[in-house]
């Protein structure tokens, strides 16, 4: 594992969102973390670009809350299948899960790839993610679970 | 022919003295990779934008059918709480684990650090949904 100054990174990250004009709804510098809010699609979506001490940046959106799919039963796991392998399929993204059972959409990017070409590319590939859940997976998870799939 | 990303994945895993077979009609490399005593095969296709690098980590017909949803699960808490590690499920329902490197953004140690994560990602599953796996056969 390189090492590296988390502090520097993490402000160069921050330097890189605000060339980007994003909106920046608060900065926590003892967890390298830093919540955005974007407007995709008439929805605000939280996006929170989170630097670890492994050299990895990881930039995540909360997707499904976890009582969604509680409600479904049994049809959750056909969601999960569904979610594994929409990620394996997708370059971009992957889904995960917390340990409440939220889902999340994510993307990480390694310190030695972070260049703000980069990181422009890789960061939008959330709300692009988000923005194609709402439009084609989301229509799909609800044909395959035959009801309604409430998403954040 | 091959393409400039194709001869410079060739040159990375070359320097890095690695066991591969390369596929050039299919822009692929086969990488044998020891982990934990076993053998695995990572699969790199060199296109573009994409650099795609695939483990295959268990077949669908290895795991049971009564934990399959709880193993689903167990995959993508992996996903969050590793941000290296990538899980996935192909049509079959066989688990892959798999990085992708912008081609705008392949230097060595950016295709170290993805590459290295594959060998992390059969570790983790080892010792973290094998176990599961062994309780339901037993």
């Amino acid at each position: 594992m390189m090492s590296f100054n988390p502090k520097k990174v993490f402000s160069r990250i921050l330097s890189y969102l605000k060339i980007l004009g994003k909106e920046i709804e608060s900065i926590d510098e003892d967890k390298f973390a830093i919540l955005v809010k974007e407007k995709i699609d008439g929805g605000t979506h939280r996006i929170l670009v989170q630097l670890y001490t492994s050299g990895w940046i990881s930039t995540r959106a909360l997707l499904v809350r976890n009582e969604t799919l509680n409600r479904l039963g049994g049809n959750s796991c056909l969601v999960l299948r569904y979610l594994l392998q929409t990620s394996y399929r997708a370059a971009e993204f992957k889904f995960a899960m917390d340990e409440m059972g939220n889902i999340y959409i994510t993307e990480d990017i390694h310190i030695s790839a972070l260049t703000f070409d980069a990181f422009d590319e890789e960061y939008h590939a959330i709300p692009a993610a988000i923005k194609e859940f709402k439009e084609r997976i989301k229509p799909e998870i609800e044909h395959l679970i035959a009801t309604d799939f409430e998403i954040v | 022919m091959a393409t400039e990303i194709y001869e410079r994945v060739k040159r990375y895993l070359t320097l890095l003295k690695k066991n591969f077979k390369a596929i050039e009609e299919k822009s692929l490399f086969l990488v044998s990779e020891k982990v934990k005593g076993k053998e695995v095969i990572i699969q790199i296709r060199a296109g573009e934008p994409w650099i795609g690098l695939v483990v295959p980590i268990i077949s669908r017909a290895e795991i049971p059918d009564n934990i399959l949803c709880k193993v689903h699960e167990k995959l993508l808490q992996i996903n969050i709480n590793y941000a290296e590690v990538s899980f996935g499920i192909d049509k079959e329902g066989n688990v892959l684990a798999t990085e992708e490197i912008l081609s705008d953004a392949l230097t060595l140690d950016v295709f170290l650090e993805e590459y290295n994560a594959l060998p992390v990602a059969v570790e983790v599953f080892e010792e973290e949904v094998r176990p599961i796996i062994k309780e339901a056969q037993a």
